[in-house]
């Protein structure tokens, strides 16, 4: 797996001081969230504060320290991108399970991943088993495995492109022309 | 029924749909790994219809938000158990069912 490999396709994994910025955007958020699912309530406010303190603190610690750039849209593209393969996918797997004869042809495969950063892994795993007809098994060393209920010619190429939507949203480069069959 | 109930009740009756196909899918579906698929795909498409449905008849914003956020959380949840469930029963030896 050589990757043509940019400065910005593997950030530093140095640790990063968590700026005092950094956690008022967080503590901005979580204030605007409880906001909204309890308009006008200041009395939820009583367990609304505590609350938003714990989810700063966890979301401080638990976020990785590499910077990322995020794409508007990229996520916009990346959406889309997974609301019609849901539909698609739902279609196809609903017509599978309820055809008397039950077309199946379910394959475990490797895809070695071109993505780098690990958020980014995480999520198109996570993403990949939503996706109607695909399940994600493992993660190692940048191969996932993943179980698919029909095996078909454009299963890769799926894939493939979940992946460039994923990159797409944290404005990753990747390679192109890489086989991944090999 | 006026226009909001009638979408109301596609997207209901849409959602419904996704679940019961799941859940054939559940009985019907050969081995561990496809039958894991059944219950992941519900999650995403059925309780996204449903809560699309209840979404239109909601009557303010905040409820709106609220069921959007069960949707995202109910997401989380599926996809991060599916995938540990799938690799525990990957990694003791469970064998995926072929042709």
């Amino acid at each position: 797996m050589s990757l043509p490999s940019t400065p910005t396709d593997q950030p530093s994994l140095a640790p990063r001081k968590q700026t005092a910025g950094e956690a008022l955007l967080w503590i901005i958020m979580f204030v605007l969230l409880w906001s909204a699912i309890n308009p006008g309530d200041l009395h939820s406010w009583l367990v609304g504060i505590p609350v938003v303190a714990l989810a700063s603190v966890v979301a401080l610690r638990l976020h990785s320290p590499v910077p990322r750039r995020y794409s508007l849209l990229g996520a916009v593209r990346l959406t889309t991108f997974f609301v019609d393969q849901s539909f698609r996918g739902g279609w196809d797997v609903a017509k599978r399970a309820l055809s008397p004869a039950m077309p199946l042809n379910p394959a475990m495969l490797n895809y070695p991943l071109r993505l780098r950063d690990e958020l980014a892994q995480v999520l198109l795993v996570n993403l990949n088993s939503l996706l109607p007809g695909t399940l994600s098994a493992d993660l190692a060393d940048g191969v996932v495995t993943f179980h698919v209920l029909d095996a078909g010619p454009e299963t890769f190429a799926d894939m493939q492109t979940l992946e460039e939507r994923v990159a797409g949203l944290f404005s990753i480069p990747l390679g192109t022309g890489k086989d991944v069959r090999a | 029924m006026n226009l909001s109930e009638s979408i109301s009740a596609v997207l209901i009756l849409g959602g419904m749909f996704f679940f019961v196909a799941g859940t054939v899918g559940l009985l019907r579906f050969p081995d561990f790994f496809t039958r894991l698929h059944a219950l992941t795909k519900a999650d995403n498409l059925g309780l996204g219809l449903v809560i699309a449905g209840l979404a239109v008849q909601a009557s303010s914003w905040a409820d709106v938000t609220r069921l959007v956020l069960i949707w995202l959380l109910v997401l989380g949840a599926s996809a991060t158990l599916c995938f540990l469930v799938a690799r525990t029963a990957l990694r003791h030896g469970q064998k995926p069912w072929t042709k």
